[in-house]
């Protein structure tokens, strides 16, 4: 598939941003945060920041952006609609939170609105992962890893940041627990993405043959494409390039997303370095972005079959 | 006596060419109409054709990627439609597209009986493509699929195509033994002596 800059961006900027909301909706709900105020907008308003670019630039994608409130009507079967239902309706327990922070409040709404804030968050996260997970013809993106990939890859990312945030401004010293989470968690989202890289190798790739149903007459190959020049298919479901790098850009992806977060909590933690913390961000967005790319350009289209190779 | 193998269809090892038209299968249950946001991939209830309104689709293209087939393309804007009033004034750009089993047509009272039909089906100079109803046993379309063993393709997704492919009739000389003659032994040509085009075809040739 073509890797469209604006849906990889809108995924890993949406993602980070809802997982952010999400732990931080998260502690505000059980109490445990451990700042009022500033200190719980400004983490908000960079989530805010990360949902609403990575929303603007997922229109990008749109061939008739203008028209995009129409996509929230057909919340029945399309997992698009409702990721669209649920990206706005999560604004709304993030305005209540950062209402109740702005005015000092910290009674019981204040819990009720994070923990309604987590939940819309995760619930979002989840439409984006089915818009991806629904698509038979994809068969890379119908594994079992993809729905928990895209969970961990928002509340590691998401998590990050605002772990960066405590860092900064309370010091490292204040929890532990939060940073060792995010710690394992980098680990068993890095394992489980080489174990889903596994199996999409080990993916049985459609043939001619069995793609025109001919192979009833002995071996199928196109001798030519329908046309000579690409087509839409050709460009946006036909996409190779990333096969050919792809080894190399599996290493700099897992490296950024997943060991340098890891190492950069340990070596923070060890050695008191509140700066390392959002460096340990920063790395695992541009790790999310190579391993986004790849999640597109690596995953092949049924449809792919009816070229010949030359130009699948 | 147990039951028979059935044969297969052709039994030739000469290499045979088939031309593999694609188009919408207007399938029964079809995930391009599901996944659609906006309600623009429509079915219609009263005659199954599967339909794009190109006034409420927003061009997300999830429907394309729904689609095994390759029946759907969107109508990229022209470089200078932002620019152009013909541009802006497109009601295709950046929309959907695909085979509408030529409604226009197959409904079209004004044309004569026989001219209600698709125009890939009209236009086919070897009469390869037929239209008509399977949902009816008795009508010819239904009668030729089953008589050459019409097959949907990849049933596998679910979908359940409602056009039928018919596989390659035999060839009428039969002979394998004769086409495998009528082959010359492969001559030395030397391909640089050739004049550019002629290279062109013979590497498109020998592939």
């Amino acid at each position: 598939m073509k890797p469209a800059l604006s849906v990889i961006f809108f995924t890993v900027a949406s993602g980070a941003g809802y997982g952010l909301w999400c732990l931080l909706g998260l502690a505000l709900a059980a109490g445990i945060y451990p700042l009022t105020g500033t200190g719980v907008l400004v983490p908000l308003g960079f989530g805010f920041v990360l949902v609403s670019a990575g929303l603007l630039a997922s229109t990008a994608h749109l061939g008739r952006p203008e028209r995009a409130w129409r996509a929230l009507s057909q919340w029945r079967s399309s997992w698009l609609s409702r990721e669209g239902i649920a990206s706005l309706v999560t604004y709304l327990p993030m305005l209540a939170v950062a209402w109740f922070a702005f005015t000092r409040h910290a009674g019981m709404s204040l819990h009720v609105a994070g923990a309604v804030l987590a939940l819309c968050a995760l619930a979002t996260i989840l439409c984006t992962a089915n818009i991806y997970r629904s698509l038979k013809t994809i068969a890379a993106w119908r594994t079992r890893q993809v729905l928990p990939l895209y969970f961990m890859f928002a509340l590691l990312s998401g998590g990050l940041w605002l772990w960066a945030w405590l860092a900064l401004t309370t010091g490292l010293a204040i929890s532990l627990a939060f940073p060792l989470a995010l710690l394992g968690l980098a680990i068993v989202a890095a394992v489980i993405k080489v174990d889903h890289w596994k199996c999409v190798d080990t993916l049985p790739v459609n043939t001619a043959g069995h793609a025109t149903g001919l192979d009833m007459l002995g071996h199928v190959r196109a001798f030519e494409g329908p046309v000579t020049e690409e087509s839409y298919l050709t460009r946006e479901m036909a996409f190779v390039l990333a096969r050919k790098h792809g080894a190399r850009l599996r290493r700099i992806a897992l490296a950024l997303f997943g060991l340098a977060p890891a190492l950069g909590i340990a070596v923070a933690l060890a050695s008191d370095t509140a700066w390392l913390a959002p460096v340990a961000a920063l790395a695992a967005i541009a790790g999310l972005f190579v391993e986004r790319w790849l999640f597109f350009a690596e995953a092949r289209h049924t449809v792919a079959a009816f070229f010949p190779p030359t130009q699948a | 006596m147990g039951l028979q193998q059935p044969a297969p269809l052709i039994e030739s090892r000469v290499p045979q060419m088939v031309h593999f038209p694609r188009s919408c299968l207007h399938c029964e249950t079809p995930d391009c109409v599901t996944v659609c946001p906006t309600g623009a991939s429509y079915k219609r209830a009263e005659d199954g054709i599967v339909l794009v309104d190109e006034d409420k689709c927003i061009g997300c293209q999830l429907c394309a990627w729904a689609c095994p087939y390759g029946a759907r393309e969107i109508a990229l804007p022209h470089p200078k439609a932002a620019t152009s009033d013909a541009g802006r004034k497109d009601s295709k750009r950046g929309t959907m597209q695909k085979c509408t089993l030529c409604v226009d047509r197959i409904y079209n009272e004004t044309l004569d009986e026989r001219d209600r039909q698709p125009a890939c089906v009209m236009a086919c100079p070897t009469r390869a493509r037929m239209f008509g109803d399977l949902g009816d046993p008795d009508s010819d379309v239904s009668k030729v699929v089953a008589e050459r063993g019409g097959f949907a393709l990849m049933p596998e997704f679910g979908y359940q195509p409602v056009n039928r492919y018919l596989p390659p009739r035999p060839r009428r000389d039969g002979s394998e033994a004769a086409a495998t003659a009528s082959v010359p032994a492969e001559e030395a040509l030397d391909t640089a002596q050739l004049p550019p085009l002629l290279r062109w075809l013979d590497k498109a040739l020998s592939r």
